[in-house]
């Protein structure tokens, strides 16, 4: 919780499905691996992330890189821990933030599109 | 990744507001001329990002349709494959790029036309045209 500075870990999400275990990242396309054990071993990891320098993760932001950086943080260690608590169960003022989402965008890949009525709805219980 | 690709530099990346991204191309249909080993190896590498069956034919003259959806490329062809599904077999199964004669981009691309851009441009005209109940549809199965 809070205004955090993490790096992407793409070991942090292995993900299988019916064409074996999914080399980083579930974004982009570099393959699969028949075995846990192959993945592992064979996959360049140091080719991933921002720090990598690979063009494919330049500004990526995706979640799924960011979890597991997060969740080894608030559960390594003690000052971790009491951070992320902190960051749950207090008002956090976190002016950065605040500052980063009323700052006007320089550019906008599009408009926001809200689907007005939506076809599908919750199955009642 | 490849050792020739550029990569940043983290200060780089920081003043990169947006990254460039991929251009899809219009493969549907096309017949690479595969006349030396890099044409291949370009062609099999395009047929990876491909949203389609592919039809494959190899040198002993077996001809099957193919997904393709991993590849290991090795120093030679014979030591380069692709992964695939066939509609002949329910497992997965590899050629080698030296056994392949030649590829056929013959499935239908289901992600031609899927750019987000292509959705919000026909989300705003049917909402110009006064439509209503206008939402994201899957593609109807055929």
């Amino acid at each position: 919780m809070g205004d955090r500075n993490y790096d992407c870990i793409p070991w942090g999400m292995p993900a299988y499905n019916i064409f074996g275990w999914q080399r980083p990242c579930y974004l982009l396309q570099e393959g699969y691996a028949d075995t846990y054990k192959q993945l592992l071993e064979e996959t360049k990891w140091e080719d991933y992330g921002v720090p990598s320098g690979n063009p494919k993760c330049a500004n990526c932001m995706v979640s799924c890189g960011y979890e597991a950086p997060a969740v080894i943080d608030g559960f390594g260690s003690l000052k971790g821990f009491f951070a992320m608590v902190r960051g749950t169960f207090t008002r956090y003022p976190d002016q950065h933030a605040l500052n980063l989402l009323n700052e006007p965008m320089p550019h906008g890949p599009s408009s926001l599109v809200q689907i007005e009525h939506p076809e599908r709805e919750m199955a009642s219980r | 990744m490849t050792a020739e690709v550029l990569k940043y530099t983290r200060e780089q990346v920081e003043n990169l507001e947006l990254a460039p991204g991929a251009r899809h191309e219009e493969l549907e249909g096309w017949i690479p001329e595969l006349a030396s080993d890099e044409d291949l190896k370009t062609a099999l590498e395009k047929a990876l990002d491909y949203r389609g069956d592919v039809t494959l034919t190899l040198k002993s003259g077996e001809r099957f349709e193919a997904y393709i959806f991993n590849r290991q490329t090795g120093a030679t062809l014979a030591d380069s494959w692709v992964q695939y599904f066939t509609p002949k077999a329910d497992d997965k199964r590899k050629v080698s790029y030296a056994e392949i004669a030649r590829l056929e981009f013959s499935g239908k691309d289901r992600a031609a036309g899927k750019h987000w851009e292509d959705w919000v441009k026909a989300y705003n005209e049917k909402k110009a045209a006064g439509e209503k109940n206008i939402a994201l549809h899957p593609d109807a199965l055929e």
